[in-house]
C-alpha cells in the first residue's frame, strides 16, 4: 500500500517537474500561500464624456485576462456602454490610445454588472458576500481564504470618497469596514487594492484589515488627469495612471518575474503630473519580493509533499433507487395555433 | 492532421449517437431594396428530452437551467435597434428592442412567480444582461397574444404558466454575444458563428441575438419529444454603411467563410433571389441549385448552398447590373407604429396606428403593457376616437399597481380592409420617490414595445417558418390557411417629472418645522391659561424667551 | 328670501362652471383632485366595474365600495344628471351648515345666559347680541357659497363634495340631537376619507350637551351607534365586493401609506418624495399620528365646554394635515368660521393669513405649470408654496384658539391690562 503511495507522488513530483522545467519559479513565489486568484474591477462613472473611466478599467481586464484570471474569476463592473454607445464612431471597441493600437474592449468580454446594476450596495454587497440567494455565479466574489484579490476602482472622486453613476457615492470608510468584514469573513489572503480617481489616496487611508496593499494614482488634495483627446470620439480617451500601468502590464507574461514594487513605481510624477500613493504598512511582504503575478495573473505556488498522503476510503454512496414511472403513458401532445383562433370564430 | 481527427471525432461521435442529437446551421439572406439587407443566422440544436443533460452538442448551461426551472419553452432576445416593419417586411422572428423574455413553465411548477425571478436572474448571468432587473412589476401574463410555438400537452391551462418581460432600455454588445456564442456546439470557431464578429455585426442599423428553446415532436403521432435550442441572429445592414449596394461576406462579417461546422449535420445558406427579377444581380460563387417556393400566393426564388461539400474558404457575394434604379416597395399587409401624446408632464396618451393593407379584414391581438409608473385609463381607451367600437371582439385588462404590477391591456381586434384603426388610451405620469430615479433620471424613461399578434391572411412578404418547421428548407411551398405572426411595435419614451434631488435634508426639516409650528401653539393652548403678568417686573432669561414669544399673539 | 337667491346664483355658477371648456381643467387641478377624489378615477373605478374587473386590484381606483355603487347606478340609469347632482349636494351642503350654526347660535344664547353672572361687569358690552348671533349663518351659507374653493371643488365634481355633504350632515344631526342620524353620517364620512373618525368626539359632546341627563351615557350611546354603523358599513362594502376585504388596502391603506406621491396642497407628497426609504415608515406614523390622534386627546380636554368649537379646530386641523387634502377641504372649513366672528376683533394674523391665502392661491398654479409644463421651475417651487399655505392655515387655526382664550379670560377679568394701577401683559403660563 504505502510503495503504491510513494510510487504515485514520485509520478506526481516527475509530472509536477516535466511541466514547470521550461518555467524557473523564482524563490519569493514558495512564500505566498494563496491558492485563487481574483480580480474586482469598477467603473463606477455613467454618461459618455467619462468613456476615459471605461478604458481604465478595461485596459486592467484585458491585463489580468491576459496574465491567465479566467472571466469567471473576474468581476467587471461597468456603469455605462461605451462600446456600442451610438456615440461611438467605431461600434464594440475602446481604445486606449488615439491611434487605435489596443483594443482593449477585445471579442471576448464578459460584463458582470453594468448599467444601472453597477451601485454602491451590489458592490459592497459582492464584495461581502451578503447577495442575493437568486444572484447568478457570474455576479458572486466566491472567494476563500486563500484568495488574493485584485480590486480596481475607477470614477469620479474626493476626499474620502467615489461617487458611483454621478447619484450616489461610497465613502473610505465604508470601503474599508467591507474590506474588514471580508477578513472577518475569511474572504481573502491578500488584497491588491488600485484606485484611480482624483484624491485616491484618501481612499484607502481609512483600510484597517490587515493583508491589503494599496496604491492610489494620486495623493489627497491632487487631481488625477487624463491622458489624450481623441478627436474622434470628442473625449478624453484614458486616464493617465491607467495609461502607463497598462504600457507596464503589455510587458508582462504569466512567467515574468516583475514585482510588485516595480508596478508601485509605474508612474512617475512626471509621467502621471500627480504622485502616485501607495500605503503598505497593512501588507506582511515586502512588495520588492511579491511577483506581479501574484495578483495580475494566476500563477499558482506548487508545494511538493514528501510525506504521504493518507486517503480514507470513502463511503459508497448509497444508491437511489428512482421510481421510474415506466407505465407512464405517453401523453398526448399537439402544437397550438398561434392566434386566439376560437375567440375570432365565436363572435 | 487536424481535420482528420476532427473528421474521426465526428464520425465517432455520429455512430455513437445515431440521431439523438443534431445540430444544424442555417443563414438566410435577403435584399430589401433598396437600402438594406437583411441577414439572418440560426443555429439549431435538437436532442432528446431524456437524454438532455447528456448531450454532447446542446449546451450544458442552457440545458441546466431548462431542467433546473422546468421550463416548457423559453424565448429570449436582445435587440439593438428598430425593425421597420412597413420598409422592410417581416423577419423570420421579431424581437422588441432591448431584451425580451418569455417563457412557459412545465405544469409541475407550484409558484410560477418565484420561478421566473429565479429564472431571470440566472439568464442574467448566463447572457451578460440586466435580466435580474425583471420583477413582478414589469411581467405580465399575456392571454391571447402569445402561444406556445412547441408541442405541448394540449389540456392544460397554458396561459396561467406563461410570464412575459421586457427591458426597453438594455443595451446589447460584445458582452451579450461572447457568452452566447459559447453556447454553440462550435463556439466562434469553425462554421457559420466564425463570421459573427462583433465589429461587423454592431456596425449594423439592426441586430438582435436570440435563444429559442422549445419542444418539438419527434414523431408524427406526437408521442415523444425533442428539445431544440434554436440560437439566432438577425442583422439589417445599411448599404450606407458598407458603402455599396454589391455586399460579399468579407464587406459583411470582414471575413470569409471558413467552412461548415465539422459538428452540424447541414449547413446551408439561403439568399432570397426574388428580387433579382426587379433589380437584377449576380452572385458568385453560382448556388448549389435554386429553388421556386410558392407561399401563400406569393412566389419566393431561393438560391441554396450547402456549405458541407466546401471545404475552402468561401466569400459569398452579390454584384448588382444596375445600381441607383428606384424601387417601388410593395407594403406588407399589416403595419403599425405608435408615439406619445400630450405636453407637459401631467397627462398624455399612448397612440397604437395598424393599417390593414390586405383587401379582407384582418385579426390582430394588440397587446399593450403599460410600466406601473404609467398607469393608463381603461375607460380614457378610444378606438377610431369612439369609447365602443365593434372591432373589439375580445378584451383584457389588468389593472396595475404602483411598483408591484404593470398595466396590462390586451384586445382582439378585427381591422377592416384597407384601413388603419387607431387605438389611443390616456395615462397619467407618476411621481416617483427620488430614490426611485435612475442616476441618469433626466434622460427619460423607456416604454417597452406593443405585441401586435396577427393572423395574417396572406403570405405576403412574410418569412417566418411554419409552426412544425425548424429549418428553412420548411418554408418551401409551404401554403396553409393562416400565417400567424407577433410584431412588436417600436417603443417610445416620455420624461417623468423629476424632484430635486439635491435637497431631502431640506425638505424634511421644513415640512417637519411646518409641523411643529402647529404643535407648538396647540401645546401652549391646551396646558396653559392666561395670566396678567407686571410688565416692569425682572423676569428670568427663559421667561423673556417665552414674552417675546407671546408679544406677538398678544 | 335672500337665502333662496343665494342658492340660485351659487347653484348657477356651480352648474355653468361644471359645463364651460374649461371644466376638464378645473377637474384635472392638482389643488382640486386629489388621487383620492378625482372625478377621472371615480370613472375610471366605475369603468372597471362595470366591465366585471375588481377596481381594487389595480391603483387607479381608492373610493370605498359605497361610491362605487351608488356611482355605477347612477352613471347607468341617469348619467346626465350628474352635474345637477353634484350642485344640488353642494347647495345642501351649504343649507346644512347654515341650519348647524343656526342652532349653534341658539347653543350660544342659552349657554351666554347662563353664565351671565359670572362676567366681569367690564366686558358686559361683549356679550353678543341677538341680531349679532343671527348674523352668523348667513355668513356661513354665503361663505360656503361663495368661497372659491368651494366653488371650484364643485365644480371639479370631486368626491370630496360627497364628503363635505356627510360631514355637514352629521354635524346638523348633532347639532339638532338626532343621534343615529349624526352617527351614520359621520361614519359614512369616515368610510370614504378615514379622516372625520375625529369629529366622533365633538360630536359626542354636543350630543351629550343636547340631550341633557347623563353625560356618560350619552358618550358610550354616541360611541357606540358610531363604532356599529362603521362596523355595519365596512362589512357592507365587503359583501358589495363580494366578501372580500381587499378593497381596505386600497381605501384606508392607500390613505395611511401614502404610496401616490402626486403633488398636492398638503405637506406629504414631497416629504415621502424626498424620504430616506427606512425611515419612511417612521414618518409616515408620525405624520399619521400627527394628523389623526395627536391634538384630539389635550384640544377636548380643553375645550370640552365648546364642542362647535373642538369640531371646527378638528376639520381644520385634519384638512392641512391629512395625506391627500385639496382647496374643497379647505373651503369647507373656512366657511365654519364666521360663526366665531365675534372671536375676530381678538384674532392678530388676520391680514397675514389673508394676504399668504391670495398670494399662494394665485403662486400655485403659477409655479406648477413653470414646473410641470414649460420646465423652467422645479418641484422646490411649488412645494414653498404648498408649505406657505399650509403654514397660513396653520397660523389661523391657532389664532383663532388664541383669540378664544383671550376673550374667555377678558370676559372673566375685565378688558383692562392692569394690575394694581400698574401696565401688565398677558402670558401664557
Amino acid at each position: 500500500m504505502e510503495s503504491k503511495i510513494s510510487y504515485f507522488i514520485i509520478l506526481l513530483c516527475s509530472l509536477l517537474i516535466s511541466i514547470t522545467e521550461g518555467i524557473d519559479i523564482p524563490e519569493q513565489f514558495q512564500k505566498s500561500n494563496h491558492t485563487n486568484n481574483w480580480a474586482v474591477l469598477v467603473d463606477t462613472s455613467r454618461f459618455w464624456f467619462n468613456y476615459r473611466h471605461v478604458a481604465n478599467v478595461l485596459s486592467i481586464y484585458r491585463s489580468v485576462k491576459r496574465l491567465g484570471i479566467p472571466d469567471s474569476q473576474i468581476i467587471l463592473m461597468i456603469s455605462d456602454d461605451m462600446a456600442c454607445n451610438p456615440r461611438n464612431p467605431r461600434p464594440a471597441t475602446i481604445f486606449n490610445n488615439a491611434h487605435e493600437l489596443i483594443s482593449v474592449y477585445g471579442d471576448d468580454v464578459e460584463v458582470d454588472y453594468r448599467g444601472y446594476e453597477v451601485s454602491v450596495e451590489n458592490f459592497v454587497r459582492l464584495l461581502t458576500g451578503r447577495v442575493h440567494p437568486d444572484t447568478p455565479r457570474s455576479k458572486r466574489l466566491l472567494t476563500d481564504e486563500g484568495s488574493n484579490i485584485l480590486i480596481y476602482l475607477t470614477g469620479h472622486g474626493g476626499d474620502g470618497f467615489l461617487k458611483f453613476q454621478d447619484s450616489e457615492e461610497v465613502t473610505s470608510q465604508e470601503l474599508a469596514d467591507a474590506l474588514e468584514q471580508m477578513w472577518q469573513k475569511r474572504r481573502y489572503n491578500e488584497i491588491f487594492f488600485i484606485i484611480d480617481t482624483c484624491q485616491a489616496s484618501s481612499m484607502y487611508e481609512k483600510f484597517y484589515s490587515p493583508n491589503i496593499l494599496a496604491t492610489a494614482s494620486s495623493l489627497v488634495g491632487e487631481d488625477s488627469l487624463s491622458h489624450h483627446v481623441d478627436s474622434a470620439i470628442g473625449v478624453y480617451i484614458i486616464d493617465r495612471y491607467t495609461y502607463y500601468v497598462l504600457e507596464f502590464l503589455e510587458n508582462v507574461q504569466p512567467n515574468s518575474k516583475k514585482t510588485m514594487s516595480e508596478f508601485l513605481a509605474v508612474c512617475p510624477k512626471s509621467a502621471c503630473l500627480s504622485t502616485v500613493g501607495v500605503r503598505k504598512d497593512l501588507f506582511k511582504r515586502d512588495p520588492s519580493k511579491v511577483p506581479i503575478t501574484d495578483f495580475f495573473g494566476s500563477v499558482r505556488p506548487v508545494i511538493v509533499t514528501k510525506k504521504p498522503i493518507e486517503i480514507l476510503e470513502t463511503p459508497k454512496r448509497k444508491k437511489k433507487i428512482i421510481a421510474e414511472n415506466k407505465t407512464k403513458a405517453a401523453e398526448k401532445r399537439g402544437y397550438l395555433p398561434q392566434f386566439p383562433v376560437h375567440l375570432v370564430k365565436t363572435s | 492532421m487536424r481535420t482528420v481527427f476532427v473528421l474521426c471525432l465526428s464520425l465517432l461521435l455520429k455512430s455513437h449517437y445515431v440521431r439523438a442529437d443534431d445540430f444544424k446551421e442555417e443563414i438566410f439572406i435577403k435584399p430589401l431594396p433598396p437600402t438594406h439587407l437583411y441577414v439572418y443566422f440560426q443555429f439549431i440544436t435538437t436532442s432528446e428530452e431524456s437524454s438532455f443533460e447528456h448531450s454532447h452538442l446542446a449546451s450544458r448551461s442552457l440545458g441546466e437551467v431548462i431542467s433546473r426551472f422546468q421550463v416548457d419553452e423559453l424565448h429570449l432576445t436582445l435587440t439593438e435597434g428598430q425593425w421597420k416593419h412597413s420598409k422592410w417586411g417581416y423577419p423570420i422572428l421579431d424581437a422588441a428592442p432591448g431584451a425580451e423574455l418569455y417563457a412557459w413553465f412545465s405544469p409541475s411548477v407550484e409558484d410560477v412567480d418565484t420561478q421566473w425571478r429565479k429564472l431571470s436572474a440566472t439568464l442574467s448571468g448566463l447572457f451578460c444582461a440586466s435580466l435580474n432587473f425583471i420583477d413582478s412589476f414589469n411581467t405580465v401574463v399575456p392571454q391571447m397574444a402569445i402561444w406556445p410555438t412547441g408541442a405541448i400537452k394540449t389540456n392544460q391551462n397554458i396561459t396561467s404558466r406563461l410570464r412575459y418581460a421586457t427591458l426597453p432600455r438594455e443595451i446589447v454588445c460584445t458582452e451579450n454575444l461572447t457568452p452566447w456564442k459559447k453556447l454553440l456546439p462550435c463556439e466562434s470557431s469553425h462554421g457559420f458563428s466564425s463570421l459573427l464578429n462583433s465589429r461587423m455585426i454592431h456596425n449594423t442599423n439592426y441586430h438582435s441575438i436570440g435563444v429559442h428553446v422549445r419542444k418539438m415532436c419527434k414523431v408524427d403521432n406526437c408521442s415523444d419529444i425533442n428539445i431544440e435550442i434554436k440560437q439566432t441572429v438577425a442583422l439589417v445592414y445599411d448599404y450606407k454603411i458598407i458603402d455599396s449596394m454589391d455586399w460579399s461576406f468579407r464587406k459583411l462579417f470582414g471575413q470569409g467563410l471558413p467552412g461548415a461546422c465539422p459538428l452540424s449535420s447541414s449547413s446551408k445558406i439561403y439568399i432570397d433571389v426574388s428580387s433579382n427579377d426587379t433589380y437584377s444581380f449576380k452572385l458568385s460563387p453560382s448556388p448549389n441549385n435554386v429553388i421556386l417556393s410558392q407561399r401563400g400566393g406569393s412566389d419566393t426564388m431561393l438560391a441554396v448552398y450547402d456549405i458541407k461539400s466546401y471545404n475552402h474558404m468561401m466569400n459569398i457575394g452579390v454584384k448588382y447590373d444596375t445600381k441607383d434604379k428606384l424601387l417601388v416597395t410593395i407594403p406588407p399587409p399589416l403595419h403599425f407604429t405608435r408615439y406619445v401624446l400630450g405636453y407637459g408632464k401631467e397627462f398624455g396618451g399612448i397612440v397604437t396606428e395598424i393599417t390593414n393593407n390586405y383587401w379582407a379584414p384582418i385579426d390582430v391581438v394588440l397587446l399593450e403593457n403599460a410600466p406601473w409608473w404609467l398607469p393608463i385609463q381603461l375607460s380614457s381607451l378610444r378606438i377610431n376616437g369612439k369609447a365602443e367600437s365593434k372591432l373589439v371582439k375580445s378584451q383584457y385588462f389588468s389593472p396595475g399597481r404602483s411598483r408591484q404590477k404593470p398595466y396590462h391591456l390586451e384586445l382582439l381586434l378585427q381591422l377592416p380592409p384597407k384601413s388603419t384603426t387607431t387605438v389611443t388610451i390616456d395615462f397619467e405620469f407618476v411621481f416617483l420617490k427620488w430614490q426611485e430615479y435612475p442616476p441618469d433620471a433626466n434622460h427619460g424613461f423607456y416604454i417597452g414595445s406593443a405585441l401586435i399578434s396577427a393572423n395574417l391572411p396572406t403570405a405576403r412578404n412574410y418569412t417566418s417558418l411554419p409552426i412544425t418547421g425548424s429549418t428553412i428548407d420548411s418554408i418551401i411551398n409551404a401554403s396553409k390557411q393562416w400565417y400567424p405572426a407577433v410584431f412588436r411595435t417600436n417603443g417610445a419614451m416620455v420624461s417623468l417629472p423629476t424632484p430635486d434631488f439635491s435637497m431631502p435634508y431640506n425638505v424634511i426639516c421644513l415640512a417637519c418645522t411646518v409641523v411643529a409650528l402647529a404643535f407648538g401653539p396647540l401645546h401652549n393652548i391646551c396646558t396653559k391659561e392666561l395670566v396678567l403678568k407686571p410688565v416692569g417686573s425682572a423676569i428670568s432669561l427663559r421667561q423673556k424667551i417665552m414674552n417675546l414669544f407671546k408679544r406677538k399673539k398678544d | 328670501m335672500s337665502l333662496v337667491y343665494k342658492c340660485v346664483i351659487a347653484g348657477l355658477v356651480r352648474y355653468w362652471l361644471i359645463h364651460i371648456d374649461y371644466w376638464q381643467t378645473i377637474a384635472n387641478r392638482v389643488e382640486i383632485a386629489t388621487p383620492l377624489n378625482s372625478w377621472k378615477r371615480l370613472i375610471e373605478g366605475v369603468y372597471l366595474y362595470d366591465n366585471n374587473i375588481n377596481p381594487y386590484e389595480g391603483d387607479s381606483f381608492h373610493e370605498s365600495p359605497l361610491m362605487l355603487l351608488f356611482f355605477h347606478f347612477v352613471m347607468k340609469k341617469t348619467p346626465y344628471i350628474l352635474p345637477l347632482l353634484f350642485t344640488i349636494f353642494d347647495l345642501t351642503t351649504g343649507l346644512l351648515l347654515y341650519k348647524t350654526s343656526k342652532s349653534f347660535a341658539q347653543m350660544f344664547k342659552e349657554s351666554q345666559d347662563k353664565v351671565k353672572d359670572d362676567i366681569n361687569a367690564d366686558s358686559k358690552s361683549m356679550l353678543l347680541s341677538n341680531s349679532k348671533l343671527n348674523e352668523a349663518p348667513e355668513y356661513v351659507l354665503s361663505v360656503y357659497l361663495f368661497n372659491p374653493y368651494s366653488v371650484l371643488n364643485c365644480a371639479g365634481m370631486t368626491t370630496t363634495v360627497i364628503q363635505n355633504l356627510l360631514v355637514a350632515a352629521s354635524l346638523w344631526g348633532a347639532s339638532s340631537g338626532y343621534r343615529i342620524l349624526a352617527c351614520a353620517f359621520i361614519a359614512l364620512a369616515t368610510h370614504q376619507a378615514l379622516y372625520p373618525v375625529l369629529l366622533i368626539v365633538p360630536i359626542a359632546i354636543l350630543l351629550a350637551d343636547i340631550n341633557k341627563g347623563c353625560n356618560k351615557c350619552s358618550y358610550i350611546r354616541t360611541l357606540l351607534v358610531f363604532v356599529l354603523c362603521w362596523g355595519f358599513l365596512i362589512y357592507f362594502s365587503a359583501y358589495i365586493m363580494d366578501g372580500s376585504y381587499k378593497y381596505v388596502y386600497n381605501t384606508y391603506g392607500f390613505i395611511l401609506a401614502v404610496p401616490d406621491l402626486k403633488p398636492n396642497i398638503g405637506l406629504f407628497w414631497y416629504f415621502f418624495t424626498e424620504m430616506f426609504e427606512h425611515f419612511r415608515l417612521l414618518f409616515v406614523c408620525a405624520f399619521q399620528i400627527n394628523a389623526l390622534v395627536l391634538y384630539i386627546v389635550p384640544l377636548t380636554l380643553r375645550f370640552k365646554k365648546e364642542p362647535v368649537l373642538l369640531a371646527t379646530v378638528l376639520i381644520a386641523l385634519s384638512a392641512i394635515f391629512r395625506s391627500y387634502p385639496c382647496v374643497g377641504d379647505v373651503g369647507f372649513y373656512l366657511s365654519l368660521l364666521p360663526m366665531w366672528k365675534h372671536l375676530f376683533t381678538f384674532m392678530q394674523q388676520k391680514f397675514i393669513v389673508g394676504c399668504a391665502f391670495i398670494i399662494t392661491s394665485a403662486l400655485g398654479p403659477t409655479v406648477w405649470h413653470l414646473w410641470i409644463y414649460s420646465g423652467s421651475a422645479n418641484a422646490n417651487f411649488f412645494f414653498g408654496v404648498t408649505l406657505s399655505f399650509a403654514t397660513a392655515q396653520i397660523f389661523l387655526v391657532t389664532d383663532l384658539l388664541f383669540a378664544y382664550i383671550k376673550r374667555e379670560f377678558t370676559l372673566k377679568n375685565g378688558s383692562s391690562r392692569q394690575i394694581d394701577g400698574k401696565p401688565a401683559k398677558l402670558v401664557l403660563r
